[in-house]
């Protein structure tokens, strides 16, 4: 009924800037844009040796970047929960990452 | 599925992709550890930080901060035989909780806690734990119920090591500063669903984080649980919400059996209406509980000890009070505790805290008013069942056999020392003593960074699919509903006195409450926080408890320690102790009462099934201490 797979699926923090996708003429960061961004590369880096994280750490990040940058509440609780998260990747004893769905694919 | 392929025609695909991604994938992160501790109160903190201590890479996987655990409004103390009050043995400390556990009690696990407790209550004064002193600075120890002297035969014991009134918030903040000096990982708010079992061992906890939703699998070679009882499944109790005996219900539902869950203490002083709980010690600084003609009524009941007489007994004298119409109130409904007849000056330096709950949820001066008060329930006796050395044991074909890798302590675990009922600040012993018993178990069986043993990669399938349930979950009736109705089923049909039809009555209720969770409505569908979840998956493991305990109180034709049986007034041991054993048959073992009670039950459906084990007799080191010889139990 539940199958397992290794790899996707992190469900955790995100946010990234609309601006420095559209606005190429504002490409400066604000202050939270760069500490998102230098987020995301450490979460990259952390999880590179590990199996599992990377697809759903970009899907996490993708997803949230839907989220209006005047949202300032939500993106830094997400930041914040985020920086917990990469404790936890960062740790030794975090091994992998795997996925239970419900559903009526072939395992 | 077939749903949602229809619906894709109506709705937008990026919609779709983002329905089906919400509702059918949780992601798992994998951690390795050498330990595992489900639980951070006493018991689980002093096990997590004794294994970091030896070493081994520990992870305390909790619902709550370890600070906001129910071992925190602990009020009374830890018994240990230090000595400082007058001259003091651990053999009678060893005697008086084999008594009060109504001779139910594991003798080698009581030997074990009685003679450790001097130096487990020392090394907590070395953790930095604030004792209340005497003039001489030595600890201060209190008279508590059912302690005594030259093996019942000296009068009252002082034994009772205290922190005024708020021993247990003590202990546990001390525990907690102790624990950070060690590099145990704690995960906070990581409610644990089920044990990962293969092949009858025990391979680790899986867990969902309330911050973010994730699931979490924790594989280890050792997992102990320290996860606290189950008050909750009463109405009326002096229990935090969060005791929803988490722990006995996984152990259930890996198909491991609980042992005693019958036994539930009710402790004599709880407030009137709100619950709480007023301490035992203040009948050791010499509270007295008075009915409504003014009369202190345990002197008729327990003539040596009165008011300190074990707290089955008080519960049942107090009940017999209301009962014959002598109860305070305008409902006649309650009796009072007094205090003001002691100096203002003793009840602020020994006992603050009561004051002010008093005050709060009584409404009452201490120190110019009585206390009403009424036998709430307080405290599990049962539990996992254990050996004195913390491993849990299944009993099979008539021997115990450990279960590798499982380990319990603290209220979760049943050891027994308790037995049929517990005496007043045991409790607190047992969770230190118990804990660290399991840490040092571990440290001989196991080395630190061991390899582990493969396992599935699907496994924790099953507990996934019922979050998965019941996060989607369409009935009609609600979770806060539901739990209602059983804890008024239990409070109704399981109270201090019980009795066979009504007993009967109540375990066909409660099996028509547990068949009413198919049709439980849960309202929040998020992952993230989802307190809905929570609660209903904390009502699933109560419930699971609820069914143990009035069924095997149903099946216990006897009364014993706290289990009271109306219409089966007499304890029913293997001789009769009330007449000299000579010319006495001794009972064959399926013919009387005095063995552990063994339940399992079927998760599907609800079904309880009964097994029993021989008590064991014998102490740890015959010579050391002897055992105690069953006898009629009167104080």
């Amino acid at each position: 009924m539940f199958h397992y797979r290794t790899g996707a699926f992190y469900c955790f923090i995100c946010l990234s800037d609309q601006n420095h996708l559209q606005n190429r003429a504002m490409s400066r960061h604000s202050k939270l844009q760069k500490q998102v961004l230098a987020l995301y590369r450490h979460f990259l880096r952390a999880g590179k040796d590990k199996p599992g994280f990377l697809p759903r750490i970009r899907d996490e990040f993708r997803e949230n970047a839907r989220i209006k940058k005047t949202d300032v509440m939500h993106i830094e609780y997400l930041y914040r929960r985020g920086q917990r998260q990469l404790q936890q990747l960062r740790d030794a004893n975090t091994k992998q990452l795997g996925s239970f769905s419900r559903g009526s694919e072939p395992g | 599925m077939a749903t949602v392929r229809a619906a894709s025609r109506l709705l937008s695909k990026r919609v779709l992709a983002n329905m089906k991604a919400i509702s059918t994938q949780y992601p798992v992160v994998d951690h390795e550890f050498d330990a595992v501790v489900v639980g951070a109160g006493g018991a689980g903190l002093r096990a997590a930080f004794g294994l970091s201590e030896a070493g081994f890479n520990t992870a305390c996987v909790t619902k709550l901060f370890p600070t906001r655990s129910h071992t925190v409004a602990a009020q009374g103390g830890i018994n240990a035989a230090l000595g400082n009050m007058e001259e003091d043995d651990w053999r009678w400390h060893f005697y008086d909780t084999v008594k009060g556990s109504d001779w139910l009690g594991d003798q080698d696990a009581i030997h074990y806690m009685t003679e450790q407790a001097p130096a487990a209550v020392v090394e907590l004064e070395n953790f930095g734990m604030p004792f209340s002193r005497t003039e001489e600075g030595k600890i201060y120890q209190r008279a508590f119920g059912g302690q005594s002297l030259k093996y019942g035969k000296g009068g009252q014991a002082h034994r009772c090591c205290c922190v005024a009134d708020r021993t247990g918030h003590s202990l546990l903040h001390t525990l907690y500063g102790r624990s950070l000096r060690y590099d145990t990982s704690y995960f906070v708010e990581y409610f644990a669903l089920d044990l990962l079992m293969e092949n009858g061992e025990c391979k680790g906890v899986i867990a969902l984080c309330m911050e973010d939703g994730s699931i979490h699998r924790f594989r280890a070679q050792n997992t102990v649980i320290a996860t606290g009882g189950y008050g909750r499944t009463y109405f009326s109790c002096t229990s935090a919400h969060t005791s929803t005996g988490d722990g006995n219900a996984m152990v259930t539902r890996a198909g491991l059996p609980c042992q005693d869950l019958e036994f539930v203490q009710f402790h004599p002083t709880g407030i009137y209406g709100a619950g709480c709980l007023i301490t035992e010690g203040c009948r050791g600084e010499g509270g007295i509980l008075i009915n409504s003609e003014g009369e202190r009524f345990m002197e008729r009941y327990a003539p040596n000890a009165k008011d300190l007489a074990s707290r089955d007994v008080v519960s049942r004298s107090m009940t017999i009070e209301i009962r014959e119409g002598r109860g305070v109130g305008p409902d006649k409904d309650h009796v009072y505790l007094q205090l003001h007849h002691l100096p203002p000056q003793q009840l602020a330096t020994r006992l603050p805290g009561i004051s002010e709950t008093a005050m709060i949820f009584a409404g009452v001066d201490v120190t110019k008013e009585p206390i009403p008060v009424l036998p709430t329930v307080h405290y599990n006796m049962g539990g996992i069942p254990t050996n004195y050395k913390g491993q849990v044991i299944d009993h099979i074909n008539g021997k115990d056999k450990v279960i590798p890798g499982l380990y319990a302590c603290g209220e979760a675990a049943c050891a027994s020392v308790h037995g049929a009922n517990r005496l007043g600040a045991n409790s607190l012993l047992d969770l230190v003593v118990f804990g660290r018993a399991c840490a040092l178990t571990i440290a001989e069986e196991h080395k630190p960074g061991e390899k582990l043993s493969p396992l599935k990669p699907s496994a924790g399938e099953e507990s996934v699919a019922n979050l998965d349930k019941l996060r989607f979950a369409n009935g009609n009736l609600r979770t806060s509903e539901i739990r209602l109705n059983m804890q008024k089923t239990m409070q109704n049909h399981a109270a201090v006195f019980r009795t066979g039809s009504v007993l009967k009555e109540g375990c066909d209720k409660m099996a028509d409450v547990y068949q009413s969770m198919e049709k439980i409505k849960t309202f929040d569908r998020g992952i993230v926080w989802n307190t809905d979840l929570v609660e209903s998956l904390e009502l699933q493991n109560l419930m699971l408890n609820a069914v143990q305990t009035i069924n095997g109180a149903e099946q216990r034709k006897e009364s014993r320690g706290a289990h009271a049986r109306e219409d089966f007034k007499d304890r029913i041991d293997e001789y009769d102790y009330s007449k000299p054993l000579e010319g006495q048959q001794k009972k064959p073992f399926e013919q009387h009462w005095r063995k552990h009670t063994m339940s399992y039950v079927d998760p599907k459906t609800g079904k309880v099934t009964l097994r029993y084990r021989p008590v064991i007799d014998s102490s740890l080191n015959e010579q050391d201490c002897a055992h105690v010889p069953p006898a009629i139990r009167s104080y």
